[in-house]
């Protein structure tokens, strides 16, 4: 018996990370699409107060009642929380939409997008999110970038500066990686904070040019890591099979238990605010709080 | 940089780079792509960002491994013991058009006979949906399954978008290959 608990042991030591019981937490569905509404992105600034991009719409959530703003024939694709009442949501056809607290405004739009997009072609007209570059806003996409103007407007960049800032878009700025690290992901977490993991799973937080070693990504995280959020100082992380995970401190990632939904195979999105956590499959989104 | 799905269509790259076969030196330089939901399956894509040079290297090694683990585990599946046998027995043209096939299209649900074919064609009739579809179709007629069948095929398969691109591929495959042959015949050695 007692070396049958041995070798139980020393095979849960050798599965790592995978096999340590994850941390239950409650979990309750604040979006339910239906058999076809489908989820692009979600935002949150407040418990009750979350943002969600929706086919051909956005909506500002408050206390269960989604406020929508049609944006076809655009799709919205990112979200992107500036400040607490700054949301922004990007999108195809150079979408950007503008929510200041009270409204939706659409504060550019290019072209519109082609009714059907053919697979490859570089969506040239589409923007997925946005990161500040000092403090100059700026929204990118598979090759598209663009930067707020004072006034509020969108504008291209100077070609010179455009790779530059596409290159900060995905990789972070050029002196942010430790020795030894061939950067795998990178992560923009608010003004000059991201996250990053190296190929061999290390992962760093990055503070205005100071690194914070966060242990190494949980396996499941290797090669699907969908979605990073920081909440109350910790890392989240949402990776294959719908697996959860938080940092704890600066070494070990822990599971935490993702909603109990039959059928539920990818979490795609993730978001952070006032102590809760926002995580979204294909068609619903799920709340945890922690009090 | 590439980014491999918007800019190519490698959708999993990210996530196949370690069943690839290629050396570390070459992927450690990946980074993952921008990811985000495909508008076409609305579920998660794991695209990676690569060195431009890197392009064509990138889809022969997917290729190449969508074949060799995605399709012959398929049709393992689907054939049961006569897989090997079809295998060996297939033309190089026929292998040619499930090579694109299973790169196109890597999975796919079996084939349901009690549904008819036009309910069941679409994005999710992968390659293994119609390596499913032929062994049906080989018990129906009291034969042996046949991977030949995806050239002589005259049914509403031909409507299929994987299938059809599947076979112009193939077809622009050997047509390249043909025309080097002749080329080179021309050529001092």
């Amino acid at each position: 018996m007692v070396s049958s608990l041995l070798s139980l042991a020393a095979l849960l030591f050798v599965a790592g990370q995978t096999s340590s019981p994850a941390a239950s937490r409650h979990w309750e569905k604040v979006f339910d699409g239906g058999a076809s509404e489908w989820v692009y992105a979600v935002a949150a600034v407040g418990r009750n107060d979350w943002f969600i991009a929706i086919e051909g719409a956005v909506g500002k959530v408050t206390k269960g009642n989604i406020e929508r703003y049609v944006t076809t024939p655009r799709q919205a694709e990112g979200l992107f929380v500036a400040s607490g009442d700054n949301v922004y949501a990007f999108g195809d056809g150079e979408l950007v939409v503008h929510h200041d607290g009270r409204k939706w405004t659409t504060e550019h739009a290019g072209a519109p997008p082609p009714r059907r997009r053919r697979r490859g072609t570089g969506a040239p007209d589409m923007l997925q999110g946005a990161y500040f570059s000092d403090a100059m806003m700026v929204a990118v996409g598979p090759s598209l970038v663009m930067v707020r103007q004072p006034d509020g407007s969108w504008a291209y960049p100077p070609k010179t500066e455009k790779q530059k800032l596409w290159d900060a878009a995905g990789s972070g700025p050029q002196t942010s990686k430790p020795q030894n690290c061939h950067l795998a992901g990178w992560y923009w977490l608010g003004k000059n904070r991201g996250f990053f993991y190296c190929h061999d799973r290390r992962a760093f937080l990055w503070d205005a040019g100071v690194l914070t070693p966060k242990g190494k990504i949980p396996r499941q995280c290797d090669d699907s890591l969908n979605a990073v959020v920081e909440e109350a100082g910790e890392v989240y992380a949402a990776c294959n099979q719908a697996t959860l995970w938080k940092t704890e401190g600066a070494g070990a990632w822990q599971a935490i238990q993702p909603p109990n939904e039959k059928g539920l195979k990818e979490i795609a999105f993730m978001a952070g605010a006032d102590g809760c956590l926002f995580v979204a499959g294909p068609r619903s989104v799920w709340r945890s709080c922690d009090r | 940089m590439v980014e491999t799905f918007n800019e190519g269509g490698l959708d999993f790259l990210w996530r196949e780079k370690n069943k690839l076969g290629l050396p570390s030196a070459i992927t450690q330089n990946w980074q993952k792509g921008l990811g985000g939901v495909s508008p076409e399956s609305h579920h998660v894509v794991y695209p990676a960002k690569i060195p431009a040079r890197d392009q064509l290297l990138a889809y022969s090694a997917q290729i190449a491994a969508s074949f060799k683990l995605n399709f012959h585990a398929s049709v393992r599946k689907e054939f049961g013991d006569d897989a090997e046998a079809a295998v060996a027995r297939a033309s190089r043209k026929a292998l040619l058009v499930w090579q694109a096939y299973a790169f196109l299209a890597p999975g796919g649900g079996p084939y349901d006979p009690k549904k008819t074919l036009r309910e069941q064609l679409g994005m999710k009739f992968g390659h293994r949906s119609a390596l499913s579809l032929y062994a049906y179709n080989a018990r129906q007629q009291g034969r042996k399954p046949s991977l030949e069948d995806i050239v002589t095929d005259r049914t509403l398969l031909v409507h299929l978008e994987w299938f059809h691109s599947a076979k112009t591929r193939a077809a622009e495959a050997l047509f390249m290959e043909r025309l080097l042959k002749s080329a080179r015949e021309l050529l001092p050695k």
